[in-house]
């Protein structure tokens, strides 16, 4: 699941991912901007923004089997503008003002942490979700959706709250 | 009868087995035992009024002791005047940092609650890693694809 925090700092990217889901590529997508993209902009200690734009993401999408013309129309149509507004209004609600962010299975986890530290966590959700009984394809609306915060609650408000499992 | 006999001296005896802690109090209607127990309240009475003598301290103002109390009075005083401003100092210290931990904690997110991401739009989309049937989800929030 990718949401966008700050789409003004990579929108083209963000609405070509769109694009690229439409066409039912959007990993293939996701990997080759790791790869090109970001991973350009990154080696070059963040001079070489080109590497995000959007002139580069169509020829290297084009290079993964993405036909460009409709990636270019669909990022700019109003499907995909409208997706990166539902994300960014999504994520205010929870006060995600930094990246990366993630919700494992609904707990938050802001910025990078090492990979144990993530595994751990994966493998707690992992034993209360088993043990509830409740299937794969129904947990996270069930039990995260439906039971879970439906806004930002912040950590002075929660001491001595009931944690929810 | 014969039974009914057996089973009265089983209660009985289950009865008598343990002595009751009221037995051994003496009842004033007993006499002998009640004026024994007035004897021993005296002694105790007596004994507490010695020991509340002794530990009672009576500083009169013209008196040896009253010297002292007011040397070591006005030596706390002293030393309170003396630390006085580092005091205040440390307050304002302390206040300042306190309000800094609050306004920090309260916008932390709750580690111990669980925020239900509606991620409908997404999976609509097709913008997901793995099948829908998983049983942990994770959202990722990048700003880079």
């Amino acid at each position: 699941m990718n949401m966008v925090v700050h789409p003004q700092v990579v929108q083209d990217a963000h609405l070509l991912g769109c694009a690229a889901a439409k066409q039912k590529k959007f990993l293939e997508y996701k990997h080759a901007f790791w790869e090109k993209g970001f991973g350009a902009y990154a080696a070059s200690g963040g001079k070489d923004k080109a590497s995000m734009g959007e002139e580069n993401i169509l020829k290297f999408s084009a290079e993964i089997g993405l036909d460009p013309a409709k990636l270019k129309a669909d990022a700019h149509g109003p499907e995909c503008t409208k997706r990166l507004e539902e994300d960014q209004a999504e994520l205010a609600k929870f006060r995600v003002n930094g990246t990366p962010a993630f919700f494992i299975n609904g707990q938050f986890v802001g910025g990078g942490i090492p990979k144990e530290a993530f595994k751990q966590i994966i493998d707690e959700k992992l034993k209360v979700a088993q043990a509830s009984g409740v299937s794969g394809a129904e947990y996270y609306e069930k039990e995260i959706r439906g039971k879970g915060e439906k806004q930002f609650r912040s950590k002075k408000a929660g001491a001595g709250g009931a944690p929810h499992q | 009868m014969k039974r009914l006999a057996l089973a009265a001296m089983m209660l009985f005896a289950a009865c008598d087995k343990q002595d009751s802690k009221l037995d051994k109090v003496p009842h004033a209607a007993t006499g002998g035992a009640g004026g024994a127990s007035e004897g021993a309240l005296r002694t105790l009475e007596s004994r507490v009024r010695t020991l509340e003598a002794a530990n009672t301290v009576v500083i009169k103002p013209d008196g040896p002791d009253a010297a002292p109390l007011a040397e070591r009075m006005r030596r706390v005083e002293a030393t309170i005047v003396k630390y006085q401003d580092a005091l205040e100092f440390l307050n304002k210290v302390y206040a300042q940092q306190k309000a800094q931990q609050d306004q920090q904690e309260a916008s932390e997110p709750d580690p111990t609650a669980t925020f239900a991401v509606d991620i409908a739009g997404p999976l609509k989309a097709g913008q997901v890693e793995g099948p829908n049937s998983a049983i942990i989800t994770i959202v990722e929030a990048w700003d880079y694809a």
